[in-house]
This record gives C-alpha cells, sequence and structure tokens, in this order.
C-alpha cells in the first residue's frame, strides 16, 4: 500500500513531465531536450521565492510562471526563426540540446556547482496512518496535485475553444490556420503549459529530496522520454499512464528487488511493453497526437 | 459587378517548373466560378494560392480590393476565405461535431479565456450552429461518429460544413464531387447552389462536366499553368482549344482531335 502511494506519487511527476513533452511533440513534433533544464529553472525560481519569504503555494506559482515563460521565450526565440525558414526537422532538435547546455551552464555558474538545500518548511511533512501504514503526506500532496493538474488539462484539450485549436494544430497544422488558429500563439500557449507542469514536478522533486542543483534535471530527460513512448508518443493520456506505470516499477523494484536493479527493471519493463505493442499504450501508427 | 477575388499576372514556380503561369482573373463578388482543366493543368495551385498556403512567386491576389497574398492563413481565413480539398484534410480521429466546431473558432464572441457559465453558454451556442451546418448537409444521424468512419461522400460533406462554419464570403471548392456518384454530385451541385444563394461567392474547381456547366455563372480554364480561356458555362465547351486541351494533346500540330467534349 506504501509503496503503491509512494509509486504514485513518484509517477505522477513523471506524468507531469511526460506531458509537456508530449504535448510539444504533438503540436510540433519535435523532442524538447531542454525540457529538464526548464523544470530546474522553475524549481531554482520557486527557491528564490522561498528565500524572500513567499508562502509555498505562491512560490509554486513563482516556480510555474518563470518556468512557463522560459519555456515560451525559447519557443519564440529559437524555434520561431528557425520554423519561418522551414529548416529541417533535425535542427529543431539540435537547437533545443544547445538551449538545454546553455541553459545549464548559466545555472551551474551561478551556484558554483553547489548543490542548494531546498527548506521543507511550509510543505506538508509527516505522514498520515492508514490501516496502520504510513503514508508520507508530500506523496499524498504530489499526487493530488498531479491528478488535479490532469484532469484540468483533458478538460481544456476536449472542452474548450483553445483546447480544440491545440487538437486542431496538432492534427494538420495548415488546416487549422486556415479555419482561422493563429498556430504561433497555439505553440506558445503548449509551451507555457508544458514548462509550468515540469516546474510544479521539478519543486515537488526537490522538496521530497530537500536539495536541488544545477545537474537535479538531467536523469529526468530520459525519463521523460521513457515515459512517451511507453504511452505512446504526442498521446497525453498515455503519459500520464506510462508515468504512473513507470513510477510504481521503479518503486517496487526498489523497495522489494534492490534500489540497483531500480532503473534496469524500469527499462526493462518499457522494452517488455514496447515489443508487445511498438507505438505504446495509447500510440496511433500514425502518431495520433495529443 | 463588383469583383471579390482578383488574380493578376499571378506565377508560381518550383524550382523552374512554371506550375502558374502569368494566371490573371476575376471572380464577381456573389458569382460561382468554375476553374477547369485537364489534370496537371494548376488548378489546385492557384486554389493554395489563394488560400494562403502556398506565395506567389509573382503577382497579387486581391480580396475585396486588399492584398492577401502576404496574409498568414488564419488571418485569411478571418478576411473571408474557406476552403476544402481534393485529397481531404479532415481531422480524423475526431467527430464530425468535432470538426465543424474548430471552423468556428474565429466566431465565438467573448475573448480567449471564458470560464464558468459564460463559457457554457457560449460553447452551447456554437453547438447550436455547427448542428445546424450539419444538418444542412444531411449529416445530422452521424454527427457523433468519428470522420475516419465515414464514406468518402459524407467525408467530403464534412469539409463543406467545416468551411462555411468560418462564415466565409469565398469558398473555395476543390474537386468536392470527385469519386461521387451522379446523384450525390447532384446533391451536391444543390448545396453549392444554396450556399451561393446566402451570397456567399465560389470558386468551383471540379472535373465534372455536368455540376459546372449547371452550377457555374462563369467558367475559367487552366491550361499549363496558364488560362486558356474564360467564357460562360455552356460556350467554354465550344472553344476548339477546351476540347484539344481536354483530350490531351498538348501536340499543337497534332490535328483530326475528334469532335466530342470530355
Amino acid at each position: 500500500m506504501q509503496q503503491t502511494i509512494n509509486g504514485l506519487a513518484l509517477g505522477s511527476t513523471y506524468a507531469l513531465l511526460g506531458v509537456g513533452v508530449t504535448l510539444v511533440w504533438g503540436v510540433l513534433g519535435i523532442l524538447n531536450f531542454a525540457h529538464a533544464q526548464i523544470l530546474t529553472w522553475g524549481s531554482f525560481a520557486a527557491l528564490a521565492a522561498l528565500h524572500l519569504g513567499v508562502p509555498v503555494p505562491l512560490a509554486i506559482l513563482v516556480g510555474m510562471v518563470a518556468a512557463g515563460v522560459l519555456s515560451v521565450l525559447l519557443d519564440l526565440a529559437v524555434l520561431a526563426p528557425l520554423r519561418a525558414r522551414k529548416a529541417p526537422e533535425f535542427s529543431f532538435v539540435v537547437a533545443t540540446i544547445g538551449v538545454s547546455l546553455v541553459l545549464t551552464t548559466i545555472l551551474r555558474t551561478y551556484t558554483d556547482a553547489q548543490t542548494e538545500a531546498f527548506p521543507r518548511q511550509g510543505f506538508p511533512v509527516g505522514a498520515f496512518e492508514v490501516a496502520g501504514q504510513n503514508v508520507p503526506r508530500l506523496q499524498v500532496v504530489m499526487l493530488a496535485i498531479a491528478i488535479v493538474a490532469m484532469a484540468g488539462l483533458a478538460f481544456w484539450l476536449n472542452r474548450t475553444r483553445s483546447g480544440r485549436a491545440v487538437r486542431a494544430v496538432a492534427h494538420n497544422r495548415e488546416t487549422a490556420e486556415l479555419l482561422g488558429v493563429n498556430s504561433q500563439l497555439v505553440f506558445s500557449i503548449c509551451f507555457f503549459v508544458a514548462g509550468g507542469l515540469a516546474a510544479v514536478a521539478g519543486i515537488f522533486v526537490a522538496a521530497s529530496a530537500a536539495q536541488v542543483s544545477y545537474s537535479s534535471g538531467d536523469g529526468l530527460l530520459l525519463v521523460a522520454f521513457a515515459v512517451i513512448i511507453l504511452g505512446g508518443m504526442g498521446s497525453v493520456k498515455g503519459a500520464i499512464v506510462g508515468g504512473l506505470v513507470l513510477g510504481v516499477i521503479e518503486v517496487y523494484a526498489t523497495s522489494y528487488v534492490s534500489s540497483v536493479f531500480r532503473e534496469i527493471i524500469a527499462f526493462a519493463t518499457i522494452l517488455a511493453v514496447l515489443v508487445a505493442r511498438p507505438s505504446g499504450f495509447f500510440g496511433k501508427k500514425e502518431a495520433a497526437r495529443v | 459587378m463588383t469583383a471579390l477575388l482578383e488574380l493578376s499576372g499571378v506565377s508560381k514556380h518550383f524550382g523552374g517548373m512554371k506550375a502558374v503561369d502569368d494566371v490573371s482573373f476575376t471572380v464577381r463578388q456573389g458569382a460561382i466560378c468554375g476553374l477547369i482543366g485537364p489534370n496537371g493543368a494548376g488548378k489546385t495551385t492557384v486554389v493554395n494560392l489563394i488560400s494562403g498556403y502556398l506565395k506567389p512567386t509573382t503577382g497579387t491576389i486581391r480580396l475585396a480590393g486588399a492584398d492577401v497574398a502576404d496574409l498568414r492563413p488564419h488571418r485569411l481565413a478571418a478576411a473571408g476565405v474557406a476552403r476544402t480539398y481534393q485529397n481531404l484534410q479532415l481531422f480524423e480521429e475526431s467527430t464530425v461535431l468535432e470538426n465543424v466546431l474548430i471552423g468556428r473558432h474565429l466566431s465565438f464572441k467573448g475573448r480567449r479565456w471564458q470560464m464558468g457559465r459564460t463559457r457554457r453558454r457560449e460553447e452551447a451556442e456554437q453547438h447550436e450552429v455547427a448542428r445546424r451546418l450539419i444538418d444542412r448537409v444531411g449529416l445530422t444521424g452521424v454527427i457523433d461518429a468519428d470522420v475516419a468512419e465515414l464514406s468518402y461522400g459524407m467525408r467530403r460533406r464534412v469539409e463543406i460544413a467545416r468551411a462555411m462554419a468560418t462564415e466565409p464570403r469565398l469558398l473555395l471548392l476543390d474537386e468536392p464531387t470527385a469519386g461521387m456518384n451522379r446523384t450525390e454530385s447532384d446533391e451536391i451541385g444543390e448545396l453549392i447552389r444554396s450556399i451561393n444563394d446566402e451570397g456567399v461567392t465560389v470558386l468551383l474547381v471540379d472535373h465534372n462536366v455536368r455540376l459546372v456547366t449547371e452550377v457555374c455563372h462563369r467558367v475559367v480554364v487552366l491550361d499549363w499553368g496558364r488560362v486558356l480561356t474564360e467564357a460562360g458555362p455552356t460556350e467554354v465547351w465550344q472553344d476548339q482549344r477546351v476540347k484539344t486541351a481536354y483530350l490531351g494533346t498538348h501536340d499543337r500540330n497534332a490535328v483530326e482531335a475528334p469532335d466530342a467534349g470530355r
């Protein structure tokens, strides 16, 4: 029970991260290699806010907005000019790798490559006791926030005008444009949402580890890619399910086998799934995006 | 006799290939204009230029007097241009209703972000408009079906409903009856007429001689990327050059073009 909650909580951070990557993949067809750095910058923005004495919920919001804006800037300053020039797909990938290196280097220089303590005051600590088992509060809150975020996302994409525009652009940008959809606006919205959700994931990872460093996000990039491949590229539902599954597997592997095998077991499971379903849980042959 | 659409000296080159070469014609406000020509004559390229999908190499395209060649497509949609596609471009994994709703994107009265009751009311109104359009093209029975499940003819109707959802002044129809039988294409002809009766100007690309002759007021004939001639819908078929072009004999020295329309 406790392990399942832990797994789901870890998985929900993976899901938050994966959703952002999958959203950008969905509308633009590129993998954003700078996504993990945006997460890290969001965590640092929240940390700075906490140092200024800002209450936790507000600090989380600061982190989200900072990461969202940074993410939009990445698109406007780097990717939009490439789009205007109709650059080949590979240029976009290399550009995001470049941005990720720049962001890492700035943060490393600024923090002297030191790991910073992440204050946990104000975050929910301690544990609930459920049926004689301890369930850490932080994990429960994390899971709850992720569920709310995902429900909101699903509502937005399926039931609102701007959400429909996102799906239309994901499916066929040119057709959507001629129906009056401003695709650049759609890209900006998606990058903002992706950045904001990444920041939430980053802040909770930092809070549960009680520390954060310039390289905190690095390991998570591979995880995010694994999550969306597992769930099906471009599928928001897939990213959520993929994230939760991967989180639970990792926690089970750690507690019932050994932490040494944690990643091996996780990635072996992904391999097994992909052998059975090469396009992931919810992937379609022709990448049904978003 | 005001011109809604005015092409003057429009060319589009792909590398050395002149897909469209110095094309000029006008479509009168409120008219149904046919655009015909043999395969590869450049009809779809002209539609792609008018709809902003391609930018002309040279020349100007005016809509109600304003130059629209450099407008981004979503601006062009706002200016009143809508189209359907020869090879259908529907949002395949969405329902008929959702496809038409995307066409309503610009027609939401409120601005971008609406919450609670305002949003629900606006959504309900837009759903109602979409329903009426779907009813008009005769697809009420499949309104919640995924378009991927529909027949070819039905999908063509979804595209027309979606284009009409943007409330266009100029509707570009790229082969709306391709692959349809006679009854179906007659129905499309009726639909085009009724759309036109509401004041929507139509540019119709089609190979269906009967349809073009029956619904169009004027017909522009393209051949090898150039305007071959422009005439009324019945006269146009009498033109020897049109017959020759349609028979595919581009060698002008080849005599003896059999005396049949297509």
